[in-house]
């Protein structure tokens, strides 16, 4: 474009940057009239977490994953839990220096075979994420992410090439929503979510259940019904439990009653798989089988207290589990 | 006398509190304007800027309860 301005296509904002200036994600910068992702390589968190933590219930269960984010989103929901590094710039926050090739082998040095690009949105960090899960799939490391999956078509269809699975977060069945309390938009989300069905990603998906602004029911079933038709009945659902953030302090924290209905609906509707998150020590964090109704991964909070599978069968009756499991 | 006297007294309070409003509103604007000159300071940084950057350590890879994700 004229005068050294920049448009950026990876997102629906397509942000069309002066010099000098960044998106609305805040990480990528017009420098010298080329778009620069200026987090590349310089994370903010590193944690090994449970894979269980992402949500992931059905990939690897019991195993550590690498975690890491760096400072920037593209959308800026009301209730974010981490706003402190999704909301920053990134002159703001102190960040570790560790590029592609040094990420790659913190995980393999620790015996990791799992690294996730989560936290904030890795999306916003694309070249970081895609460019280390290349290295890591060379190196026989697995790549997920996790992710509000607002994003265009291409970049993401290029990314599922790369990345193993993802948890894709749909903040509520209704535009509406996404333009008062995120900032974004629900189709480019569910484009992503059939993108990485395409790509034959591992992909299950969260929702955060707000009072009053997202715990409506016909919405909700909406959403259930939406992922059915179109991911499949054995794709894992989350409804997480929100509690009081950034600037939704004013609202309570979900009902566990009303995920407890959010629930019903999606096993009423034919989900095979669906969870409680939030609410450690809830019957729901475990997953029973489909056809013998038997518990075959026992959980409490992100702990795994019992596995029944032989490699992706059911212990106890054979039938499959729907997964990505060790020894398959 | 006395009234007079007393009359007096409080012209004279009364100017000292005018003189202390006046003193307080100058301090005031004073404290706001260095404040919005450190507002200025605070704006964003044009690139290139500099990352800080810190070293990673054990500590750092433990599970962070208050993280998301």
């Amino acid at each position: 474009m004229r005068h050294q301005t920049v448009q950026c296509l990876l997102c629906p904002k397509q942000c069309k940057i002066p010099e000098g200036r960044s998106g609305d994600c805040r990480i990528r910068i017009n420098i010298g009239g080329k778009l620069k992702a200026v987090t590349f390589g310089f994370p903010v968190a590193v944690h090994v977490d449970p894979v269980e933590k992402k949500p992931f219930f059905h990939y690897f269960p019991g195993t550590p994953i690498l975690s890491v984010a760096t400072v920037g989103c593209n959308m800026h929901c009301k209730n974010c839990q981490n706003w402190h590094i999704s909301q920053a710039n990134p002159e703001d926050e102190e960040a570790f220096v560790l590029p592609p090739k040094a990420l790659v082998q913190a995980a393999l040095s620790r015996n990791i075979p799992l690294i996730a690009y989560t936290y904030t949105e890795p999306i916003v960090y694309y070249e970081y994420t895609y460019e280390t899960a290349l290295l890591g799939k060379q190196e026989g490391l697995r790549s997920a992410i996790v992710s509000a999956g607002y994003a265009n078509p291409e970049p993401m269809r290029a990314l599922f090439k790369v990345v193993e699975a993802a948890t894709i977060d749909v903040k509520c069945f209704d535009e509406q929503f996404y333009r008062d309390i995120c900032d974004g938009g629900l189709r480019p989300v569910l484009n992503t979510l059939v993108i990485a069905k395409e790509e034959n990603v591992w992909l299950e998906v969260s929702n955060l259940v707000i009072p009053t602004l997202s715990d409506d029911r016909q919405k909700i079933a909406m959403l259930v019904r939406w992922v059915k038709q179109n991911l499949g009945d054995e794709t894992p659902l989350h409804f997480l439990r929100f509690v009081p953030h950034h600037k939704l302090k004013n609202l309570p924290p979900t009902p566990v009653e009303t995920l407890e209905d959010a629930w019903k609906i999606a096993m009423d509707a034919g989900m095979k798989y669906v969870y409680i998150g939030n609410v450690p020590g809830h019957e729901t964090e475990n997953t029973r089988c489909p056809s013998c109704g038997k518990v075959v991964i026992s959980r409490i909070g992100y702990r795994i207290r019992e596995m029944h599978l032989k490699g992706n069968l059911c212990e106890f009756c054979n039938a499959k589990i729907a997964g990505v499991f060790r020894g398959v | 006398m006395k009234s007079q006297k007393k009359m007096e007294d409080r012209q004279k309070t009364s100017s000292n509190s005018r003189r202390k409003f006046l003193k307080d509103c100058a301090i005031g604007a004073l404290a706001f304007a260095i404040s919005g000159a450190k507002g200025e300071e605070q704006k964003r940084k044009e690139p290139p800027f500099r990352i800080r950057t810190k070293r990673l350590t054990e500590k750092d890879l433990e599970i962070d309860p208050n993280l998301a994700g």
